[in-house]
């Protein structure tokens, strides 16, 4: 049975708006991350609710770029803030 | 609790005691704290520290609790050690005592009610920009350490810097971020400053300045920075960012969110601060974000990482006479400046590259500013040494410096005929003559060379000027034919005589002397090594890029040919098979005359060896880089090379390891990081490194990889060999053998990578091995997965 992987913001990461950008601070480990616009709108919609196609979809709607650019980049990027302990990825059973 | 003679070092309301014996430590401590006098007489004291003399150094003696607390070393070998030991100790103290201020490594200066903060990592260039901006008649606050407060919610987006005005000293070279092994050869010098341009009370940060030296660059540029990565930048300055944690964030973010930030690229100090204090004027358009990125402060600094960063200014060639009491110079603007004096005026650059010719140097030197007095305040000198750790390198240090206007540029990795490109990326004004380290110039020669550039500033041409033989004949260029394993014959055009005529197109000349515009320098090609096959290859360059090569009559010069006590670096037909071969195939001209000369030059077989090692180096798919560095390994860097690399051992630069007694992880780190400065000091296009303990892979694998577009990848990882592990051919290595860096991703790497002992040993706990830093970081570096994927991370690591 295939899983559908669903990214979610993890709860101790403080968010901190700095105009365009967006800090990010993980108190477990004291290290601080700056997204850009873009990848501070991928990582709003990251609530647990939308897979990683739903995000690349939502994304191609708000910026311009070739769809599959796009989703290559969400990907690239959801997978590296998963990396750096800031999301979850959550498994639910397709 | 505090001694009658204690040094009383005073920061807002508090006091921190500081005994000491007379001597020199504390003639020095003095100086270092001139300016952060008691502070009064209802202050508080905080601690006292004590420096005692041994037989074997010095110590700190310091409370118990203070020991446990933080853990730095008490103990030096020297004053110079002790006195930076004493500055971590008084700072930590202070940073404890007001936690209520963010404080920063950084430099800040003031005009009126508004500063700009300049923070950066070590060797960046704060205190240069610092001292560039006080030249210019802003107050100073500090090159070196920043208490911030930021009175918020009250005041969202406001901090104000206090000032904490250590004693400025800037380094004296134009080198900018230099490898660590190379900074001890650049003293520090101390500016002294009258008290009325030191700010006494907070200024409100108005910008926020990032400087990077970047020897390519023309004057100063600087781009808007987006305030998240601005905020980063601030958060890995910050020496109690344990302390604050997401509060910082948070008001650093506030403030970065109110106040702009730039980085600033410079090449020429004066013109950084100038453009500096421009900015603070202009509110610059904000940049667009480009594909998704993600940035992050792996990296906060804290005062112990700062004083690890200290111990290593000090460097592995400890140097003798360290701390001198400074004395007051009459002018104390005159002193000024990082580069140790002014530029204004100075138009051109006489350049020497010099191998243990300290009397070449001398005489040449001594020379010129005995016999051309009327050019005395629009010349400055420049020795780049190749072999700065040889017998010369302290006598020619001693004879460069203010007093001859002469800079000393160190230059350990490469000696070659292409270190001349260093000359220009070193100079600092319009106009550059480099000479070889044994020329004289023939009374007034210097005065037209300057007028003749004036007078035509936008020129490409490269002049040169006649030889005059020791028989009195002239040699006014060299025709374009082949003798004696060289091209070209010396030759002479009658209109070289007439000392006054004007200058003729010739299709080269010797390379004794050259001269030409500093921006229109054409560069010698990075894969030159050795020396010959230079002459007729820069000519055609400048002629390809449309410039004339000329000959100046009035530009006479004798050259020592003669060697009686030898040549002391290498010299072989094998180099100069190469330079020519590389370099007529650079310039698309036609081959086969060169083999068919060194064929009857050398003899069929001893020629088709040498062309068919030059032909192995030009196929070699490394030979892509402009410069291929080996970090020193365990064993002899060159006697037991691999094979694969074998065709282009003579391209392999080295450096001397910068932290030899450090653990081999942290050592190939902070060495890794040393070459990567080194050739963003060189402005090289691309570079390789390899590690000399990880077998490269097979040629042909890393043709693969380099193929199509992976050569200009910014960052490209070299496969090891197969089977390394011993566990047959599915074994992985931890690290690679090598990284490929283009210039593009140079400064984010050398940003990354740590620059200190104490800094790597928390870089290695938090990415592991650099391998698995390389790919965690792909996205950023601009990797592609294809490349990185090798190099899994151990999960332990973090």
């Amino acid at each position: 049975m295939p899983e559908i992987l669903r990214p979610r913001q993890r709860d101790h990461v403080v968010r901190t708006v700095v105009a365009d950008d967006l800090v990010l601070f993980d108190a477990d480990t004291n290290r601080a991350f700056t997204l850009n616009p873009q990848a501070a709108a991928v990582w709003a919609l990251c609530d647990g609710t939308r897979t990683a196609d739903d995000l690349a979809i939502a994304l191609a709607e708000r910026f311009e770029g070739p769809p599959d650019e796009i989703a290559r980049d969400v990907a690239a990027l959801v997978d590296r803030l998963r990396q750096q302990g800031l999301l979850d990825i959550d498994e639910v059973a397709a | 609790m505090t001694g009658p003679h204690d040094l009383l070092v005073g920061f807002a309301d508090t006091s921190v005691a500081v005994g000491l014996g007379p001597g020199p430590v504390r003639s020095a401590a003095e100086a270092m704290f001139r300016h952060l006098g008691p502070a009064g007489p209802h202050s508080e004291l905080v601690v006292r520290f004590a420096v005692e003399e041994r037989e074997e150094g010095y110590v700190i003696v310091r409370p118990a609790s203070f020991g446990r607390r933080h853990g730095f070393p008490a103990e030096a070998s020297d004053v110079r050690e002790a006195l930076r030991l004493l500055k971590a100790h008084v700072l930590q103290a202070f940073v404890d005592r007001h936690p209520d201020r963010l404080w920063l490594h950084a430099g800040a200066a003031s005009k009126g009610d508004r500063a700009v903060l300049v923070a950066g990592a070590w060797g960046s260039g704060k205190s240069t920009l610092v001292a560039g901006l006080c030249a210019g008649g802003w107050r100073y606050l500090s090159d070196d350490v920043v208490p911030l407060r930021l009175p918020e919610p009250a005041q969202p987006g406001v901090a104000l810097a206090d000032p904490f005005p250590l004693g400025l000293a800037a380094r004296e070279s134009a080198g900018g971020p230099v490898a660590p092994a190379a900074v001890s050869a650049l003293p520090k010098r101390h500016v002294i400053l009258p008290e009325d341009a030191i700010a006494a009370a907070p200024v409100r940060v108005a910008a926020v300045v990032l400087p990077r030296y970047d020897a390519g660059c023309e004057a100063a540029e600087a781009a808007r920075v987006s305030p998240g990565e601005a905020t980063l930048a601030l958060l890995r300055s910050l020496f109690d960012f344990d302390v604050h944690g997401a509060e910082a964030v948070r008001l650093l973010g506030g403030l970065l969110a109110e106040v702009p930030a730039y980085l600033l690229r410079y090449s020429d100090g004066a013109a950084g601060a100038a453009l500096a204090a421009r900015l603070l004027d202009e509110a610059a358009e904000s940049g667009g974000g480009a594909a998704a990125s993600l940035a992050d402060v792996g990296d906060v600094e804290r005062v112990d990482e700062w004083l690890g960063v200290m111990h290593e200014a000090a460097g592995p060639h400890p140097r003798p006479a360290p701390v001198e009491p400074e004395e007051e110079p009459a002018n104390a603007r005159a002193e000024w400046a990082p580069w140790a004096w002014p530029i204004e005026g100075r138009r051109l650059t006489v350049g020497m590259a010099t191998y243990d010719d300290y009397d070449g140097v001398y005489f040449t030197l001594q020379a010129l500013r005995l016999y051309h007095p009327e050019v005395a305040d629009e010349v400055e000198f420049v020795v780049v040494d190749n072999h700065p750790d040889g017998p010369c390198g302290e006598a020619l240090r001693r004879l460069c410096g203010p007093h001859t206007r002469c800079r000393y540029v160190p230059n350990r990795s490469w000696n070659s005929t292409a270190s001349r490109d260093l000359l220009f990326r070193e100079a600092r004004t319009p106009f550059v003559l480099c000479l070889d380290s044994h020329v004289l110039l023939a009374p007034g020669a210097l005065r037209r060379l300057i007028d003749h550039f004036e007078a035509d500033p936008e020129t490409h041409d490269l002049l040169q000027g006649p030889l005059v033989n020791d028989d009195g004949s002239l040699s006014s260029h060299f025709e374009p034919e082949w003798s004696g394993g060289m091209w070209g014959v010396w030759g002479t055009d009658a209109r070289a005589g007439d000392p006054d005529g004007v200058p003729f197109d010739i299709p080269m000349q010797g390379l004794g002397l050259f001269a030409c515009r500093r921006s229109a320098w054409v560069g010698f090609n990075p894969r030159f090594w050795g020396f010959g096959g230079e002459e007729g290859y820069l000519h055609e360059k400048v002629r390809q890029h449309g410039g004339r090569t000329l000959c100046a009559p009035w530009l006479r010069w004798v050259h020592r040919f003669e060697r009686p006590f030898g040549v002391r670096y290498r010299l072989a037909w094998e180099d100069r098979i190469h330079n020519y071969l590389l370099g007529f195939r650079e310039l698309g001209l036609e081959e086969a005359p060169v083999r068919a000369h060194f064929a009857k030059v050398l003899g069929e077989e001893p020629a088709a060896q040498a062309w068919a090692a030059a032909e192995g180096a030009l196929a070699h798919p490394l030979n892509y880089f402009d410069a291929i560095y080996v970090l020193p390994g365990s064993r002899d860097d060159t006697a037991d090379l691999p094979a694969p690399l074998m065709p282009l051992r003579h391209r392999l630069r080295s450096l001397p390891s910068a932290s030899p007694a450090a653990e081999a992880g942290v050592r190939r780190l902070l060495d890794l990081r040393s070459a990567l400065v080194e050739a963003e000091r060189h402005a090289l296009e691309s570079v390789a490194v390899l590690d000399p303990t990880v077998p490269l892979g097979p040629p042909e694998a890393l043709a693969r990889q380099l193929g199509g577009a992976g050569e200009h990848a910014p960052v490209l990882a070299f496969p090891a060999a197969a089977g390394v592990g011993g566990d047959g051919a599915s074994a992985q290595a931890a690290e690679p053998a090598g990284v490929g860096v283009h210039r593009r991703a140079l400064s984010q790497l050398v940003a990354d990578l740590p620059s200190s002992v104490v800094a790597a040993e928390r870089w290695v706990e938090e990415h592991g091995s650099f391998g698995c830093y390389l790919t965690r970081n792909a996205l950023r570096l601009g990797f592609s997965a294809r490349v990185v994927r090798p190099w899994p991370c151990d999960e332990q690591a973090r």
